[in-house]
């Protein structure tokens, strides 16, 4: 009798379930993602020119910056001043460029563009918002004074970092 | 009339997307099982399907190289893969290294040559 | 706009509903399917304005089961320089026919171009089963619409608009009904078939009825157990008799085996060698 009392006892206490919450944790983490959407295309609109501007035949480089916390990284775009690879060029080339901010997801993030600092080939933004951010850059190469480009491969690098602060 | 250039350019009215990504945003310097040096772990996550090698670098507040140790200065992460890489740097170096990069790099042999570079750099976190 | 479906479920996204005009009705933009859920608001324009100047950007939409909006956002442009915003909202899915009038507009001085506004949307297609023949509880529905409206043994109008799916009703039933006669026919041959193997093995072919009768078993146990029949059998005399040894030994001389008697005192000596371990 007192056997099957214990059983029964044990069964009862091996069938009864305490209810306890099970929180589910996570944490975004901070970090920024780098994203290519166009490459760029130069075009040829003088044969002594090469250039990303759409009135020249080219198009401009978009890179995209997301940021998953505000005020964590800045961005800085390098734009060429030298081919990384050409045929042998016996003058020099000229080169200009510049990155802007184009399309945002956050409105208050049209606020970069004003506060961007620019040196040299570079141009660093503060990325003090939390979001997606598309950059523009054009770049022009014009070499010697009018002198044609000789036939070959030209290759010009667009540097895009985002480094935490 | 006009020299004939060709030029190598990549991704046409590109409509798909490629990224790379780094974490931590802020690592943090252990003690390694080597005397005197120290190691971060660091994961980098590569979205672009035109690269697959990534260099490692620890540079200075102005961006100079400071000497460290990697199982590959330079790592090949696939399309769509992550990679866990550890970045050992010696004691003495350890106040003046600041950040910890991951550069792109375009094989010299591809015909497919990339107009766009990209670099992550995570700061170390410094104990105060 | 192209859709996919996953399960039974279509996910899909409206057209540009801002393209002719910043003000629409979700009537005309939303696919009229039943259960339809809108889940997603996606938005992009451009705003055109000095960077010293106020502005705000609103997109709303009217809530027809209740008061106010049923979505509202609104982007505040104050001594921000024009630039093009994208952005998407997602929303906790509510039927599409709460959806009222939607706009988009902007507040201070400012204009905006390139507006874009989409909705992402989700709907079951056997919502209604009786929308699709595929739809999983089809045949209920109909037989419930039949029912309810009285058209189970009726006609329906020609006009009516599951008339078709009324005689597709009938041939099914019609159908049904005759695959069930052909089957139980054709069962019952297999019955009588598989009974008349039965018998043939048996060899009793037309008497397998009175085999299984106890009293007709009784009579023919008695048939054969007749004398004529049975008799002879047991009264079979078989003749006895002696059986002789028809082999014989021949006598003769046994020569000693020599090469076994030198064995065995070879064995003799093992043996001898053998106890002399054990023999103190």
């Amino acid at each position: 009798m007192i056997k099957k009392l214990a059983t029964t006892i044990l069964l009862m206490s091996a069938t009864s379930a305490l209810a306890v919450d099970s929180p589910i944790q996570g944490q975004v983490q901070s970090k920024c993602s780098v994203w290519t959407e166009t490459g760029g295309v130069y075009g040829h609109p003088l044969p002594y020119k090469l250039s990303t501007l759409p009135a020249d035949g080219g198009v401009k480089a978009s890179i995209r910056i997301d940021v998953a916390q505000a005020d964590y990284y800045k961005a800085k775009f390098t734009h060429p001043n030298s081919f990384s690879s050409s045929p042998t060029l016996n003058d020099a080339v000229a080169w200009t460029g510049s990155t802007i901010v184009g399309q945002v997801s956050v409105a208050a993030m049209s606020a970069y563009e004003a506060a961007k600092v620019t040196y040299n080939n570079v141009t660093e933004f503060n990325l003090t918002l939390a979001g997606s951010t598309w950059f523009t850059v054009s770049s022009t190469a014009q070499y010697g004074s009018t002198k044609s480009l000789p036939a070959g491969n030209y290759t010009a690098i667009i540097k895009a970092e985002c480094i935490a602060k | 009339m006009y020299s004939k250039v060709t030029l190598i350019l990549s991704f046409i009215f590109c409509t798909s997307l490629y990224a790379h990504e780094m974490t931590p945003t802020y690592p943090k310097l252990v003690s390694s099982y080597i005397e005197g040096v120290s190691v971060a772990k660091m994961k980098l996550f590569n979205r672009r399907d035109d690269v697959e090698y990534y260099e490692i670098g620890v540079f200075t507040e102005d961006w100079k190289s400071i000497p460290f140790a990697s199982t590959s200065k330079v790592v090949k992460v696939k399309h769509n893969k992550r990679k866990l890489f550890e970045v050992y740097i010696r004691s003495r170096d350890i106040a003046r290294a600041v950040y910890i990069c991951t550069e792109s790099k375009v094989l010299k042999s591809t015909e497919q040559v990339t107009l766009i570079s990209s670099r992550i750099c995570s700061k170390i976190k410094q104990d105060q | 706009m192209p859709s996919y479906s996953y399960s039974d479920i279509t996910y899909g996204r409206t057209d540009n509903v801002a393209k002719n005009a910043f003000r629409w009705n979700m009537v005309n933009v939303l696919p009229p399917e039943a259960g339809l859920k809108v889940q997603g608001v996606y938005h992009k324009y451009t705003i055109n304005k000095d960077a010293s100047s106020d502005a705000t950007v609103s997109i709303t939409n009217k809530n027809l089961k209740g008061a106010g909006n049923i979505y509202e956002r609104h982007d505040s442009w104050n001594q921000l320089p024009g630039n093009t915003k994208i952005g998407f909202d997602l929303v906790r899915p509510s039927l599409g026919t709460s959806w009222g009038e939607g706009n988009i507009g902007v507040t201070g001085d400012a204009t905006l171009s390139d507006v874009t506004v989409a909705y992402n949307y989700k709907f079951d297609p056997c919502f209604v089963p009786l929308a699709d023949p595929s739809c999983p509880n089809f045949k209920d529905a109909l037989y419930k619409y039949l029912l309810d409206n009285g058209l189970l043994d009726n006609e329906p109008d020609v006009n009516d608009p599951y008339y078709d799916s009324w005689i597709q009703y009938e041939l099914d039933r019609k159908a049904e009904e005759q695959e069930e006669e052909k089957d139980s026919k054709e069962k019952l041959a297999e019955e009588q078939q598989e009974e008349l193997k039965m018998e043939r093995a048996l060899s009793v072919a037309g008497a397998a009825e009175q085999i299984a009768n106890p009293a007709q078993q009784l009579r023919m146990m008695q048939q054969m157990a007749s004398a004529g029949t049975l008799d002879n059998y047991y009264g079979t005399t078989i003749e006895g008799g002696m059986y002789e040894d028809t082999i014989t030994l021949q006598d003769g001389i046994i020569e000693d085996n020599t090469k076994a008697l030198r064995n065995l005192a070879q064995d003799t000596l093992h043996r001898t060698l053998v106890r002399s371990q054990y023999d103190k």
